[in-house]
């Protein structure tokens, strides 16, 4: 998959114009452009550049930055630990958000309070990230000066930017939640605990909860590989030094090293994630177990 | 029941008490004294390595120039050099001020000006800003403080290219080597380098001992904040002082604001760009002097840029030597574009492909100016399919003179006219314009050594242009600042952001 994904990478950025133009100045001549082209390899058959970074990629190498100069993997790995606060701080924050949500649109079903939760869960899907990212701006930090409204740094800037990430998640994993406690609810052993005559609080959290959780956790890791890569516009909007930013810069200046090196690296993530979510699948599911 | 409920409650408070002190702590931190936002970071400290204005506003307080332009841009006053003068037709002799040492101690003398020109035009290096020093042929040092620039051919312009030519040491750099150099640099600028977080702050803090006097402010920091509304709302707020590039569509409500003033400065000048050499009808000059009748640029000035825009008469900025600012700017007359139509063999007009950019090299609005222009030339029968791309691309076609009409912006110095001989000379660029009665106008344009010649020379060949029309003429575009009330700071036209002498109100 990642092998298919720097294919991908590499030759659709080529598609998207000439870099010298935008890393030389504007008085520079057909010749100096030339010789960049010269220098960066960019005047190969396009089969040997990929053949050449292929090979340099496989030994750590993906090439230098054409706009900072300097190797390019290292600039995306400094971005990785901001990328990855906010992508846990949205993760979290839906979780908290989504799980009680969920569980309590299920006991309650269909109550006006269900009816509000998922029409709440619908507008988070579809609310467009970048408008909600600066009405949250102008609303908490310019209007209301609660928060700051940019930039990383402490526990308030991470606020805003987590609510923003996060509300697209905390829609979609509170739908889930319901959906599989509802179909939990339903089954025999639910009915026996209650049949018991065990606290209902047991019963939901204990029970139903909890067999709920395992395949929520799949699509939760999931989640994580899709926040990390996709945090594109809210770091923009709150100008957070992570990844995502520096792919969008890299595209713009059309610095194919860097998109290549981000690209793959956040390819890499999404692949771990998912490994990882796996993993704990089927440790959770005493069922499952892999031969 | 109840018990559990206060109980919650209770740490309910707690943590909202917890919560809303860090929240009041975190939002006074500011890391300096006087904080600029720019759309980006800094590239590299290493000057010759970048031709970003973004960058150069950063690395111009820490480095020092030799020159630097006026307030009124037309002349240039000494910054490192303290006198100067033109000793034959290819030398330029400057006197270097005594007693100024880089942070680290190192004395700045003809030697290390000579080491700054010569790694700038070392090929080995690959340098990004060697095309800008072309023309100069080697640096020669006749004493200690005095050194000779010299150029391949009388080279007018000489000092409009170095002004931009920041000091780098030599000693610091043969020990720490470039790359270091451009992660910490060390110059001798009105601010020492303190520390850089790629994409997140720069910080820099004052140099005492600074030759012009020490900064009024004691730290000076620069943040990235590529989202505009973003970057707005931090200069309301008061998080930044200064920012850069503020949308057109943001003036009206930054106008009525009580924290926050507007300042400008002058920007790029955007044209219609015509291929002569491949479309037919673009080829009669008639043709392309009726284009320029049937636009109508005030209305644009006026309503797409709210008046923050100067129209232009030709192809030369306000500050160019020659521009005469008495010519009137072609005026909008629809019935006389359609006569000289008529007269060039074109009563029922042409088609032609337009390209346009969003925001080609910073053009603001340059949909909506694109759909204008297409407009009003629709009236007169010349019917402009609009073809919207984006920079890179447009550029790329541009180059590969596959554009007929094109919406272009360019950005540089005004007064040197070097545009011209860039984009209307048929030896640099000539794409889409050769015409060799302008390449003997601007040749000599450019070697004319003694101002009033060389204003003589412009006023002639700004004439010649403007009737030959190679372009639609339209207007020179502001760029636009935000400023905080209370920091005493002014866009100069040199595009660069000094700022030894910007004070803070409290």
């Amino acid at each position: 998959m990642v092998v298919g994904v720097s294919l991908v990478v590499f030759f659709v950025i080529r598609l998207g114009g000439d870099p010298a133009f935008l890393l030389l100045s504007a008085d520079a001549t057909e010749s100096d452009r030339a010789r960049f082209a010269h220098e960066q390899g960019f005047d190969r058959p396009i089969h040997v550049q990929y053949a050449v970074f292929v090979q340099r990629a496989l030994q750590g190498d993906l090439g230098r930055s054409l706009r900072y100069r300097q190797p390019a993997l290292p600039l995306v790995l400094e971005r990785l630990p901001a990328t990855m606060e906010l992508a846990f701080a949205a993760l979290v924050v839906s979780l908290i958000v989504a799980i009680p949500a969920g569980v309590i649109s299920a006991v309650r079903r269909d109550t006006a309070y269900d009816n509000l939760t998922m029409l709440g869960a619908l507008f988070g899907q579809s609310m467009p990230v970048f408008w909600l990212g600066i009405m949250l701006i102008l609303v908490f930090s310019v209007r209301l000066e609660l928060l700051p409204t940019s930039g990383r740094g402490g526990f308030a800037h991470l606020i805003l930017p987590a609510l923003t990430l996060g509300l697209y998640s905390t829609a979609r994993v509170t739908r889930l939640v319901r959906a599989g406690m509802l179909d939990v609810i339903g089954q025999d052993y639910i009915r026996t605990a209650w049949a018991k005559g065990l606290p209902d609080r047991r019963v939901i959290f204990k029970h139903a909860l909890r067999n709920t959780l395992i395949p929520v956790i799949t699509i939760i890791g999931l989640e994580l590989g899709t926040l990390l890569g996709g945090a594109v516009i809210t770091e923009t909007v709150f100008a957070w030094p992570g990844m995502g930013r520096l792919a969008v810069t890299a595209i713009f200046q059309r610095d194919y090293p860097l998109v290549q090196a981000t690209v793959l690296v956040t390819a890499l993530l999404f692949v771990l994630s998912n490994l990882l979510v796996d993993l704990l699948y089927g440790w959770l599911d005493p069922r499952i177990r892999y031969t | 029941m109840t018990y559990i409920r206060s109980h919650r409650a209770r740490i309910t408070f707690i943590l909202g008490v917890v919560l809303a002190q860090i929240l009041a702590s975190e939002a006074q931190a500011r890391e300096a004294e006087l904080i600029i936002s720019q759309k980006a970071d800094v590239e590299t400290f290493d000057p010759s390595q970048s031709n970003n204005t973004t960058t150069h506003n950063v690395t111009i307080n820490v480095f020092d120039t030799l020159i630097r332009l006026s307030d009124d841009g037309r002349d240039f006053v000494g910054e490192l050099a303290e006198s100067w003068k033109v000793v034959d037709p290819t030398t330029w002799q400057f006197r270097l001020r005594r007693g100024v040492k880089f942070h680290n101690g190192e004395d700045l003398n003809a030697a290390a000006v000579k080491f700054t020109l010569d790694s700038t035009l070392d090929p080995e290096r690959k340098t990004r800003q060697r095309p800008t020093y072309v023309a100069f042929k080697e640096v020669r040092i006749d004493d200690p403080y005095t050194v000779s620039i010299i150029t391949h051919k009388p080279y007018a312009i000489a000092l409009t290219q170095l002004q931009y030519l920041m000091v780098v040491p030599p000693g610091y750099i043969k020990q720490v080597g470039w790359d270091e150099f451009g992660r910490k640099p060390v110059g001798s600028g009105a601010f020492k380098f303190k520390e850089w977080e790629r994409d997140v702050r720069v910080v820099l803090e004052a140099n005492d001992a600074y030759w012009k006097g020490k900064p009024k402010v004691r730290t000076l920091a620069f943040r990235a904040i590529p989202e505009d509304a973003s970057r707005i709302a931090a200069v309301q707020r008061g998080e930044v002082d200064i920012i850069d590039a503020v949308p057109y569509d943001r003036i009206k409500e930054l106008q009525g604001s009580s924290t926050v003033k507007i300042t400008q400065r002058q920007g790029e000048q955007v044209y219609v760009g015509l291929d002569t050499l491949r479309v037919e009808p673009l080829k009669k000059r008639e043709v392309r002097q009726a284009l320029n009748y049937a636009v109508n640029a005030d209305a644009l000035v006026k309503n797409l840029l709210l008046g923050y825009a100067v129209r232009l008469n030709g192809p030369m900025f306000p500050t160019t030597p020659g521009y005469d600012e008495k010519q009137p700017a072609y005026p909008y007359d629809p019935e006389r574009a359609k006569r000289l139509l008529a007269q060039a063999g074109y009563p029922n007009g042409f088609e032609v492909e337009f390209a346009v950019s969003p925001a080609f090299q910073g053009i603001a609005k340059g949909t909506e100016v694109g759909e204008a222009i297409a407009g009003q030339l629709g009236r007169v029968g010349v019917r402009a399919k609009l073809n919207v791309q984006d920079s890179a691309a447009l550029f790329s076609a541009y180059s590969a003179k596959k554009l007929q009409m094109y919406l272009f912006a360019w950005k540089s110095s005004p007064e040197a006219g070097r545009h011209l001989e860039t984009l209307l000379h048929s030896k640099t660029r000539g794409y889409y314009y050769q015409n060799p009665e302008a390449d003997l106008l601007i040749d000599a344009y450019f070697v004319a050594l003694d101002p009033k010649k060389r204003q003589e020379i412009g006023r002639q060949l700004h004439a010649f242009l403007r009737e030959d029309a190679p372009w639609i003429f339209l207007y020179q575009q502001m760029d636009l600042f935000a400023v905080r009330k209370g920091v005493a700071w002014e866009a100069k036209p040199d595009y660069l952001m000094r700022m030894r002498d910007v004070a803070v109100a409290k």
